[in-house]
């Protein structure tokens, strides 16, 4: 019982981040591999103003939204001024950097080590330490996440992001400013990704820099385009298969535990081959 | 009325390639004025000029006696002038409907929160809005459609929509009427450029290649060539002129 618990608490993070990041590439089309990064400087933030400031739960999660929508402008800023396609190298060295920061900034992040001894997220004096109480505060967070993304895309801003997708001289010439929309994407995007790093730094009360590198990136870039590109549904469907997939291969007897990691990557880039080529929109996305 | 728009002794190359030469040209406001000449003659890129999208090598643009040389392309929008496409450039995966709400700009006193986190079409003032525009273009019961769906005349109202929902005062349309057949650019485009020129009180310059379609609606009528403006004034009295008879009203 308590491993389904984990495997849903665990979807409904993953949730949050592949949401979050729906609104760069699934509305906006900016194709940014580093939703990691920001899900990583979410949880260490959070990590350690909570153990080091002795902040609540709630505090530390607000100052890492606003930490991590910060650190997006790093990438932001010089990033929309470069065209598209070098948006991707630029982002992908964004999330090396900021990877490495983590696994070399001894002082802080105490490296690989990572930081053990978080304290559990506390509502009202009540610590929620029992599993099915912490599905409970992850269901409430991503359930808000979800309803705002659903609200950011319904929008007349979001409007103005697909169009963007569409076409950004054309925006220009409506009196929408490309650039000012992208970063705004960019820190609501990072904003809600900090709340997936916080829950997860509550979680297992121990993060270290394995949970934030480029393979979770591009798991969160390929649950999105098995979902669905700028659907909501696809994004939570394809975040629902992709995490609970490579459980299901434990139950395979004759697979050993040391080929599972290998054999997950391995169905993940044929899932992504296999979408690129017969099916870009993804499940449930609109076709173009 | 005074001029609205100028634009003063304007130059731009394109590599070894002058596109425009010392060009000059005054819109008047709440007319119509028009801009021909062959392909080549440097139209669109005297647009991309005045609506900002193309810096000028020298010169200078007026809009409203603001100089607007410099300025954005949006910010210009802001000031009140806002141009269409030759190639449309809507948002196909949108609706008319989208297209249309998306150009209005922002109210002062709306709050930038309820921008981004409000659903759109709770905002009954700009929904009422989109919906007279696309009465004007009528489009109303097409309005949900996805434009990439509708036919290309009624993509090209969207086109001028949209430019419509943008409030601006002075619209620049690069060739409304191209790709459509004589009887749905006069019995629909030309009566509503007249309509919003006469009723709404905006200005209109435009890129057009149908002399028969400048002599019936424009007011002053802008030749082109080669970079140059070889002529501007009445359409009636450069009728009447020889030279220019052969050169650009080919026909007419």
């Amino acid at each position: 019982m308590d491993y389904l618990l984990h495997i849903i608490i665990m979807i409904l993070i993953n949730i949050v981040l592949v949401v979050s990041f729906n609104i760069l590439l699934g509305y906006t089309g900016i194709f940014a591999l580093c939703h990691a990064a920001f899900y990583g400087i979410g949880a260490y933030t959070t990590a350690l103003l909570m153990k080091q400031a002795g902040l609540g739960f709630f505090s530390a999660m607000f100052c890492a939204m606003a930490l991590t929508a910060l650190c997006s402008l790093v990438i932001a800023i010089p990033g929309l001024r470069i065209h598209w396609d070098y948006m991707v190298i630029f982002a992908f060295s964004f999330q090396m950097v900021v990877y490495h920061l983590i696994l070399n900034w001894m002082d802080l992040t105490r490296g690989p080590q990572g930081i053990a001894g978080i304290p559990a997220a506390t509502i009202f004096g009540y610590e929620l330490i029992s599993k099915p109480s912490f599905l409970a505060l992850c269901l409430v967070l991503c359930g808000i996440v979800v309803y705002m993304v659903w609200r950011f895309e319904n929008s007349f801003f979001g409007l103005v992001l697909k169009g963007i997708k569409d076409d950004q001289i054309a925006i220009k010439s409506i009196g929408k400013d490309v650039t000012l929309h992208k970063i705004v994407a960019f820190a609501v995007a990072a904003g809600l990704a900090a709340v997936a790093g916080a829950l997860i730094s509550v979680y297992i009360c121990y993060i270290s820099p394995g949970y934030f590198d480029l393979h979770m990136s591009v798991f969160i870039v390929i649950a999105l385009i098995f979902g669905g590109l700028g659907s909501i549904p696809g994004a939570i469907l394809g975040t629902l298969v992709l995490t609970a997939l490579p459980e299901l291969l434990r139950f395979i007897p004759q697979l050993p535990s040391t080929m599972l990691g290998g054999t997950r990557d391995l169905i993940y880039a044929c899932i992504l081959l296999f979408f690129m080529l017969f099916r870009p929109q993804g499940i449930m996305g609109k076709s173009n | 009325m005074g001029d609205i728009l100028v634009g003063k002794n304007i130059n731009k190359s394109f590599g070894g390639l002058q596109a425009l030469k010392q060009v000059d040209v005054q819109v008047e406001e709440r007319k119509i004025t028009g801009i021909i000449g062959p392909n080549g003659a440097g139209k669109t890129t005297l647009f991309n000029v005045l609506s900002g999208f193309i810096k000028p090598d020298e010169g200078q643009v007026l809009f409203k006696g603001i100089d607007i040389t410099k300025t954005k392309p949006h910010d210009i929008v802001h000031l009140g002038m806002a141009r269409s496409w030759q190639g449309l450039r809507l948002f196909d995966n949108l609706s008319a409907l989208e297209n249309i709400a998306m150009s209005i700009p922002r109210r002062k006193n709306e709050n930038p929160l309820k921008l981004a986190f409000r659903p759109w079409k709770k905002n009954k003032e700009k929904v009422e809005k989109s919906y007279e525009i696309l009465k004007a273009i009528d489009m109303q019961d097409r309005a949900e459609r996805p434009v990439k769906e509708s036919s290309y005349a009624e993509q090209k109202l969207v086109a001028i929509g949209r430019l419509l929902a943008t409030e601006a005062e002075a619209l620049l349309l690069d060739e409304p009427t191209s790709g459509l057949d004589e009887k749905t650019v006069f019995e629909v485009i030309v009566p509503l450029l007249k309509n919003i020129v006469s009723q709404q009180k905006k200005t209109i310059f435009l890129v057009e290649h149908s002399i028969k379609l400048v002599f019936s609606m424009c007011d002053c009528v802008i030749c082109l060539s080669e970079g140059n403006v070889a002529a501007c004034g009445d359409p009636a009295e450069l009728r009447t002129d020889d030279d220019l008879k052969r050169a650009f009203f080919y026909g007419a």
